[in-house]
């Protein structure tokens, strides 16, 4: 997964919809991009959801 | 109306929009405002509001309901609001001046290193001068002097995703150039990558 298909699925991945095997993806994904994952981190306290 | 009924109908009904609108730009600019703080003042907070909701409007027919409304457009407006400070962070800083610091950065260390640090770093600038295209080269000497990717990404006319992989796989290559000289690419913070 690249940082475009991140910001593609993000919101899925904030309301839970995200498939198992995508939701894999996109953690590795956020584990390795400093930038996706402050990202992440920003909408959900946006949304006032918990650190993801 | 709470956000999480906002609808897409609700944005493009004439007889609901301007007040579906206006909930929008007072749910985003609330979200906003929880997430960067002080980052943004007051003035900046609404400016961003409104920006996102113009793009939001204007991607409602990009919206393929994976989602809900409300979530997929707060990650428009914490995208733009995160493209407006980077951007802000780095307008002095051009994409050369940052490949030069890079370079400085690999062949002038901040504090002095030992001979074995300074073998290490001559192995990794041999690495990046014969591996890497000239594309991947430049991208990896700016990331290293502090352009942040969105940046790199927007100064060089590419997406996100594609400058991401360019460095993905110059990593990659990098670490494979290191391995064969016997270096540990890990000693070098030349990050593990998947195949």
């Amino acid at each position: 997964m690249d940082c475009d298909a991140f910001a593609m699925h993000l919101a899925e991945h904030l309301d839970g919809r995200l498939p198992a095997e995508q939701a894999e993806l996109f953690a590795h994904h956020t584990s390795l991009c400093g930038e996706c994952d402050e990202e992440l981190q920003l909408l959900a306290k946006a949304l006032g959801l918990p650190k993801p | 109306m709470h956000a999480t009924e906002l609808t897409a109908a609700s944005l493009t009904d004439p007889a609901q929009r301007e007040q579906a609108v206006a909930e929008l730009r007072l749910f985003l600019r609330a979200g906003l405002g929880r997430s960067f703080g002080r980052q943004l003042d007051d003035a900046l907070l609404d400016d961003v509001a409104q920006d996102a909701v113009v793009r939001v409007l204007a991607r409602l027919d990009d919206f393929a309901g994976r989602s809900r409304l409300s979530t997929w457009a707060m990650s428009i407006a914490v995208r733009e609001a995160l493209q407006h400070l980077r951007r802000q962070r780095t307008e002095h800083l051009s994409l050369e001046d940052a490949m030069r610091a890079g370079h400085q950065l690999l062949t002038c260390p901040q504090a002095p290193d030992d001979l074995q640090q300074a073998a290490l770093r001559r192995h990794l600038q041999a690495g990046i001068a014969e591996a890497l295209s000239p594309v991947q080269r430049d991208a990896l000497l700016a990331e290293l002097g502090g352009l942040p990717l969105m940046e790199i990404a927007r100064r060089q006319g590419r997406s996100r995703g594609a400058l991401y992989k360019s460095l993905h796989d110059a990593r990659r290559k990098l670490r494979r150039y290191l391995e064969a000289a016997g270096i540990d690419a890990d000693a070098l913070g030349v990050g593990r990558v998947s195949a």
